[in-house]
């Protein structure tokens, strides 16, 4: 017997599901549409080298890829903040700024298999082109924050941090290369055993150690970032404490809550150039959302413009999401002989509700039927 | 409430031996019968028995927001969550051995290696630059290279006295393991003051000052 399944770490949509995530979706879109971002569908496949150069250290075996007629490679798109960056630079070389694009696509990376985790994800997102720090930063924080009072949830927090933090004090301290990715790598996991097997083999003073080791715990509310001060060892950090002390004076007075801060993010080193910022949900184990300032990449496709943006991670938040069931129903139930007259009062009926049609031998004539 | 998992075996006693020393209400892991799931009769956790590469499944899709699981595991597993402290026990060591006179760094040509662990191995052969094949096995990995399978083993070593026994030399020591505490990334971040909690009291458990 034949047998038709899906490939590894792909799934049907059904029963339902649809109907719940396009409701999610379209909250979010009509959020993002209000705060005057324009919406752009780029294709599914993008050549390779775009995202070797967008990404740098792209993880040849984390993507799905193949050949075109040409024998270039090809690759299912990762991510849509690269294509996004692609257009700017190639499409609207010359249009005044800032821009403001959004899209929802599906995004594709392979993960090891029977791991239980999805290789198609729905990601729904903003990308905010040439804007700098301080405005930029705080209106994607802002829309971000908009866009996730779509949770019905109490407890939910996004989370800030500054890549700058962890980067500036690597510059000054001389730490390069391999060397800044491997402790970059321990503090982002906070992976205290080996930081410390670490740090106790380098040469830096011991305020610089206490520094590092300090790193993944600078987390909490924003008082962490007066706390933070204790460890500093060089003024140009406390301008990034400043700097972020700044941006939270401004989310309170604009009255938000659900915010708090991570000093410990190194995040992905040679992506992002300063805040980066993720969401998470009471009964999702992922992060619901991702984003952050990345002012160097669309250079490196040929346009210096500062940029910053994020995604929604729909199939995370679908998780927590519960359905607001609104529609109204009817089920049209006849015999076949009056098949006419049934789809005439179905198509009467389909102005203020939805209609199932039911072919049904034991009825004379036709019956209508509320649903719901 | 905190969900924790436990991995069964090994560590399983001397994990048990910490909460309780720690004070938490965990008498019903003592003599547990055929149950899973134990919920504390002092603090508001409830654990769960496992093996040990579900712990990190468990911890990475959330299902439980603290586990506690060997280096050894945590190593060969994805790394999609904190590592936030090293209990000190289940201590062991990561080493590369073979027969007395068959160093496998002394081998011209195609090396190949049997292991339980094959991440462990690539990765520690890929820091030395030597290219070789892995050979994966269950188990009894030091008989391999007594019948000729591979060149070397990369394994576990506890004592030593294994290997000795078999007649085989540690070349190289590759890392020391122990139980680690995992932690899923989201919990952290929502539970933060409970787990942090429960970091404190394992540090007292097992002796060591905050």
């Amino acid at each position: 017997m034949k047998q038709f399944t899906i490939p590894a770490g792909m799934k049907d949509q059904i029963l339902g599901e649809c109907e719940i995530k396009k409701q999610l979706q379209l909250k979010i879109e009509a959020c993002l549409d209000k705060w005057g971002y324009k919406e752009v569908i780029t294709p599914t496949i993008e050549y390779y080298k775009t995202y070797e150069e967008g990404f740098m250290d792209i993880c040849e075996q984390d993507s799905y890829k193949f050949f075109d007629t040409q024998g270039r490679i090809l690759m299912l798109r990762a991510d849509m903040t690269i294509p996004i960056a692609r257009v700017v630079a190639t499409k609207f070389k010359d249009s005044s700024l800032p821009l403001r694009f959004r899209y929802c696509a599906n995004v594709f990376k392979v993960h090891e298999q029977l791991s239980g985790k999805r290789n198609e994800t729905s990601e729904c997102g903003v990308e905010l082109i040439g804007v700098e720090e301080t405005c930029g930063d705080l209106e994607i924080i802002a829309t971000a924050l908009e866009a996730l009072k779509v949770i019905d949830k109490s407890n939910w927090i996004l989370e800030i941090g500054n890549i700058n933090f962890f980067n500036k004090a690597c510059e000054i301290v001389g730490i390069s290369g391999k060397k800044q990715e491997k402790l970059a790598h321990l503090i982002n996991n906070k992976s205290m055993k080996a930081l410390k097997d670490m740090l106790d083999l380098s040469e830096m003073d011991d305020k610089r150690k206490a520094f590092f080791y300090q790193l993944p715990y600078l987390i909490g509310d924003a008082n962490i970032l007066e706390e933070a001060k204790n460890y500093i060892f060089d003024p140009s950090l406390n301008e990034i404490l400043t700097y972020m002390k700044d941006l939270n004076d401004d989310l309170v007075q604009l009255g938000y809550t659900n915010v708090q801060y991570d000093l410990g993010k190194a995040g992905n080193l040679n992506y992002y150039t300063g805040i980066i910022f993720d969401a998470y949900v009471e009964g999702v184990g992922k992060r619901i959302l991702s984003g952050g300032r990345y002012d160097s990449l669309i250079s490196r496709f040929g346009k210096n413009l500062p940029a910053t943006g994020f995604a929604i991670k729909l199939d995370a938040l679908l998780e927590s999401y519960t359905y607001e069931n609104k529609k109204k129903g009817y089920t049209i139930l006849y015999s076949p002989k009056y098949r006419i007259n049934a789809i005439l009062e179905a198509k009467k009926l389909q102005e203020i509700a939805s209609v199932n049609l039911c072919m049904d031998e034991s009825i004379d004539t036709w019956v209508v039927r509320k649903e719901g | 409430m905190l969900s924790i998992a436990l991995t069964k075996g090994r560590l399983e006693k001397q994990s048990v031996a910490i909460f309780e020393k720690c004070g938490y209400g965990i008498d019903c892991l003592k003599n547990k019968g055929r149950q899973l799931v134990f919920k504390d009769t002092i603090k508001n956790n409830a654990y769960f028995l496992v093996k040990a590469m579900d712990c990190v499944t468990y911890v990475e899709h959330g299902v439980a927001d603290v586990g506690i699981v060997g280096k050894d595991t945590l190593l060969e597993a994805s790394d999609n969550y904190y590592e936030m402290m090293d209990l000190n026990i289940g201590k062991c060591c990561f080493i590369m051995a073979s027969l007395k006179d068959k160093n496998p760094f002394n081998k011209v040509g195609h090396i190949k290696i049997g292991t339980k662990y094959p991440s462990v191995a690539r990765q520690y052969f890929k820091e030395k630059g030597f290219d070789v094949e892995i050979i994966k096995i269950e188990g009894s990995v030091e008989l391999a290279p007594i019948l000729g399978l591979c060149d070397g083993i990369v394994d576990i070593m506890e004592t030593g006295t294994t290997l000795k026994e078999n007649g085989l030399v540690v070349f190289d020591t590759i890392c020391d393991i122990s139980a680690r505490v995992i932690v899923n990334k989201a919990s952290f971040k929502l539970k933060r003051k409970e787990i942090m909690a429960l970091l404190d009291d394992l540090k007292k458990g097992i002796g060591e000052r905050c």
